[in-house]
């Protein structure tokens, strides 16, 4: 009986071991593929993870879909993988694909603090250092002002990032509606204010807002705060860089101003729990008089299943200036927040075996032309002449002017402080915060990651 | 002699592939789980052994507390609610119900059967406010109690209840079903007994057979504390662990601090403070139980 | 006399309002179903006949809800009869093979159930991605053995098995073992027809459990050609215009094979329950 319990045991520990060291050792010993290097017809799989599935036209990642559509026609070995992860859900499956080192060819991740922590664990490609090596070069293909907006971005000397779309936001408004009602664009921060009480007495709703998402509550904060003292005054409060900190008055102030929105039913009942497609629904139906939303629909609205408003009827403006305040009006308009905000990056360890060089040569030299043709703000550069749909032209006039692009509320945060910013958005929203507690709580977490020298 | 050696092998036959499944499955993973609660940062890359540390760490933070305290309420509102009505339902079935007592059981257990997932697809829509009043917002406005209209999920005031019973909701069939089973087991001749002895129904209830009940209902406190400890999917896809904090359970900041935050070694610290949770409060009851038969 | 009727009529609407608490949302969501996804988002109570049309979408759509009901059912299937096979045999073997050790590793292996899934879920995921370098790649990550073999060993089912196993006459056991039939056998031919209530229970509920689990085959699985029913149902919720009618039908259908498992086997269910609370 001993006997037979302890070689029971031994067996056991036996076992635990070998798994123990299976673990460690395929970790170790990285990428060993059976093929040959740099064989551009040996069968390959191009594997890609992204926030939206493939096929939705909206989504960063379909024109990589067509690329490889097309790619594959004259490289029948070569395939591909599409994966749809959520939002909530892309970090970690990231984090664990690090961890078995498994991270797949390219991938969507949110640019910024956030890729970080995959730089640390050197599980994606360096674009200034290494994005030649596909055969052309990084000014080629991407426009500058991109290029420039993901160093603004980086924390690094270097981007680690490819851009997906160039995105801006602003209110988008329905010009039937306001033709009828006799409404007109703010141009000034007060009579936006005024706009909305006015829309609300008409008993509709003023702007609709997709708080379930939080972000789009605390762009109220920013523009704001912008547009009383400055561009870069919210990113250099991320960093307490030049003096400035969210202890600020003026933060205090636009905290008040934004909550006040909220307060004042200009969004709407239980925004809390409105999601990005809810809110385009109430903006396309007329629940809902405006939106602040970004760019990126631009895509969807050509289309006129989804566009039930009609392109010809949805107008574009970005919150004027303010009224008193030190920036002028003909400044303020040109703030638009700008950016590139989706990262595209590429696996380190699938890149070094250099064998998806020649279809991303082919995918990024073909992407500027692709995007525009579904209708995506490319940040590529195009060869050829665009034709802009209504609304597409809306954007680009705007951006045309813009002279002082910033980045969103929370681009120069540290991840910790990010979540500080966004979990509690909601909770200032709905009243339950104060602007000064939130305010501070920003500050506190600030002060840990960027202590005062 | 011969009989203990085919003792051995019928043993080993009959218990080796559980134990194995169980040890590679189960304690194995808890094991280096728990070994990854004195390193911190992510196992391959840069794993720092850092002692006591993180167990020092959970002390001080403050969003630990709280997840704790929302997780404490979850056990006592859906646990609690799941053992006191999962009794209450299972009495009327069985006292109360001289008819229809099949279709009755298979109705009251549907939400069981239901993915987690789904029901919380199908409350959200129930609870909606806008684009425009859900099922319960358009009762109140019927009703007309306007004032309580409000989004449900989103309001930090009434979140984490609405988590709570839409769980609560959820679970009750389960547990009635068990109490059910131990009440089917009560012997007549008990009843009787009670009934001639000039006990009216409550009475015979309250004083018979809730005592005898006492095993069943031991077990099925065993079961709400493990499974309400553990929620995971009903706050996460209601609510995403939100507004702000509110439906953070503890298991969603666990998640969210291995996988979004990346480490790891404090994630484990997080799930070991669950486990033991979970195994305190077990012995808890039991011990109440042993305590009661002395 | 007036008492009695008060009693009933109030015990009647009470049981009203519990099914229809229970069943409501059911109800709502077979209304669903019928309905496109803007008259649901708008709240519509009625049927409509929209039903072919929102199952034809969803048999179509490229989110492969007809491969995932195949996934979700081989998982379901195998990980049931695997984990009845392997609990069954545990919870016979503790309970007709007493021995003070056993016992204490009983307890051991009963603390395994208050483990919250969370803890496991790191350590089990890069076990199983390194088995995909190996040759044991067929059991690695993105199969579907990798969903099953995590849910074999629950100690819940071998409790369950042991508990009921307490009622087995374990006379009948002297009199085969006298007839010469070995331990196996006397498993097979005895045991296993004779428990057959309690088998239905831990069918019951192993199989509802692997239907409907989330977390792990979101974690494990990889490739939406491998996906299971709840991952699809998730899936379908992101997209950017979710088709709320879509939504509907799928849960339907999801719900649909355990609630007819349960409800043509309750009796067992429930006999084998009571068999578990002796």
């Amino acid at each position: 009986m001993k006997m037979s319990k302890k070689s029971l045991a031994a067996i056991l520990a036996a076992a635990m071991m070998t798994t123990a060291f299976a673990s460690c050792g395929s970790n170790e010993s990285g990428n060993t593929s059976g093929n040959a290097s740099g064989d551009a017809d040996a069968p390959y799989t191009f594997k890609v993870i992204s926030e939206n599935s493939a096929d939705d036209p909206t989504s960063d990642v379909h024109p990589v879909k067509l690329a490889l559509d097309d790619y594959i026609k004259d490289h029948p070995n070569f395939s591909y993988e599409f994966e749809t992860v959520k939002k909530y859900d892309i970090a970690s499956k990231i984090a664990i694909l690090i961890s078995s080192n498994d991270v797949p060819d390219m991938f969507t991740y949110e640019d910024g603090t956030s890729l970080d922590a995959l730089i640390e664990r050197d599980a994606i490609v360096d674009i200034d250092e290494d994005f030649s090596r596909i055969g052309v070069e990084l000014e080629d293909v991407v426009l500058p002002g991109a290029i420039n907006s993901k160093h603004v971005l980086s924390n690094h000397e270097h981007i680690y990032s490819l851009p997906m779309q160039l995105t801006t936001n602003g209110v988008w408004y329905n010009k039937q509606m306001f033709e009828e009602k006799g409404w007109s664009v703010p141009t000034s921060w007060q009579e936006f204010q005024q706009l909305c009480a006015d829309i609300k007495e008409a008993g509709v709703q003023p702007l609709a807002c997709n708080g379930s998402d939080k972000w789009p509550i605390t762009r109220w904060i920013m523009l704001y705060a912008d547009r009383m003292e400055g561009e870069s005054v919210h990113l250099d409060a991320s960093q307490n860089k030049n003096n400035r900190s969210f202890r600020d008055d003026i933060f205090v102030e636009a905290a008040t101003e934004a909550q006040k929105m909220f307060q004042n039913g200009y969004f709407g009942e239980g925004f809390n729990t409105v999601e990005a497609s809810t809110q385009y629904q109430m903006f396309l139906t007329g629940q809902a008089a405006m939106m602040y939303s970004g760019s990126w629909l631009l895509a969807t609205w050509t289309d006129p299943e989804v566009n039930t408003l009609g392109e010809e009827n949805i107008g574009y403006f970005i919150p004027p200036g303010i009224e008193g305040s030190s920036i002028d009006m003909e400044h303020a308009s040109q703030m638009d927040d700008l950016s590139c905000a989706t990262a595209l990056c590429l696996g380190k360890e699938k890149f070094e075996t250099g064998k998806t060089h020649d279809f991303l040569k082919y995918l990024f030299t073909t992407m500027g032309d692709r995007q525009s043709e579904i209708g995506i703000m490319t940040p590529y550069v195009t060869t050829k002449d665009l034709d802009y749909s209504p609304t597409q032209q809306l954007i680009v006039d705007q951006l045309q002017k813009s002279q002082y692009p910033t980045l969103w509320f929370e681009a120069k945060m540290d991840s910790a402080t990010t979540d500080i910013a966004l979990e509690n958005a909601q909770l200032l929203a709905e009243g339950s915060m104060t602007p000064q507690e939130y305010c501070d709580r920003l500050a506190d977490s600030v002060d840990e990651a960027f202590p005062a020298e | 002699m011969e009989k203990i050696l085919r003792d051995k092998k019928a043993i080993l036959v009959f218990i080796l592939p559980a134990i194995i499944a169980y040890t590679a499955v189960v304690f194995f993973p808890m094991c280096q789980s728990f070994y990854f609660t004195f390193f911190e940062g992510t196992p391959n890359v840069n794993f720092e052994f850092v002692g006591l540390q993180n167990y020092a760490k959970l002390f001080g933070d403050v969003n630990f507390k709280e997840s704790f305290l929302t997780t404490m309420q979850y056990f006592f509102v859906t646990g609690g609610g799941w053992i006191v009505f999962g009794l209450i339902v299972a009495l009327m079935l069985q006292y109360g119900l001289n008819h229809f007592s099949n279709a009755a059981r298979t109705i009251i257990y549907l939400p069981v059967v239901i993915p987690g997932v789904a029901a919380a697809a199908l409350f959200s829509k129930v609870l909606e406010v806008t684009p425009t009043y859900g099922l319960l917002n358009s009762l109140l406005d019927v009703m007309g109690l306007d004032s309580l209209i409000r989004g449900w999920t989103g309001d930090s005031a009434t979140a984490m209840w609405m988590v709570c019973l839409v769980d609560l909701w959820k679970g009750i069939g389960y547990y009635t079903i068990i109490f059910y089973a131990g009440l089917i087991n009560v012997p007549p001749e008990v009843e009787e007994a009670a009934r001639i002895d000039g006990a009216g129904k409550l009475t015979t209830i309250w004083k018979i057979v809730l005592p005898l009940l006492k095993p069943v209902t031991i077990m099925c406190v065993v079961l709400a504390i493990m499974n309400s400890l553990k929620v995971y999917d009903m706050p996460l896809v209601l609510t995403d662990g939100g507004p702000g904090r509110v439906t953070t359970v503890l298991s969603i900041y666990m998640y969210k601090i291995a996988f979004t935050k990346w480490q790891y070694g404090y994630g484990s610290t997080i799930a070991i403070v669950m486990l033991v949770l979970t195994i305190v409060l077990t012995q808890v009851v039991m011990r109440l139980d042993r305590k009661e038969n002395v | 006399m007036g008492k009695k009727r008060l009693a009933r009529a109030f015990k009647y609407l009470w049981l009203t309002v519990v099914s229809f608490i229970s069943v409501f949302p059911f109800f709502w969501m077979i209304i669903g179903s019928t309905n496109r996804s803007i008259d649901v988002t708008r709240g519509k109570l009625t049927p409509g006949n929209y039903f072919m049309e929102n199952l034809n979408t969803l048999l179509a759509s490229d989110q492969g809800f007809l491969r995932s009901l195949l996934n979700s059912a081989v998982i379901a299937v195998l990980t049931t009869i695997l984990a009845l096979l392997i609990s069954s045999l545990a919870g016979y073997g503790f309970e007709i093979f007493r021995s003070k050790a056993r016992d204490r590793l009983f307890s051991v292996l009963l603390l395994s159930m208050m483990v919250p899934f969370s803890a496991l879920m790191i350590p089990l995921y890069r076990f199983f991605g390194s088995l995909g370098k190996t040759p044991l790649k067929i059991i690695g990550l993105n199969t579907l053995p990798s969903v099953i073999i995590p849910t074999l060993s629950t100690a819940f089912l071998i409790f369950f098995f042991r508990q009921n196993t307490k009622s087995f006459p374990k006379d009948i056991l002297e009199a085969a073992r006298m007839d010469g039939l070995g331990e196996l056998a006397i498993f097979f031919q005895i045991y296993f027809p004779t428990m057959k209530a309690t088998y239905a229970a831990a069918a019951i509920i192993t199989f509802m459990n692997s239907w409907n689990n989330y977390l792990w085959p979101l974690i494990a699985l990889q490739t939406p050609d491998k996906r299971t029913v709840p991952l699809v149902i998730s899936a379908l919720g992101t997209s950017y215009t979710p088709d709320y009618g879509l939504i509907m039908t799928a849960i339907v259908i999801a719900t649909l094979p355990t609630a007819l498992v349960f409800f043509v086997m309750q009796k067992h269910f429930v006999a084998g329950m009571l068999g578990s609370v002796k």
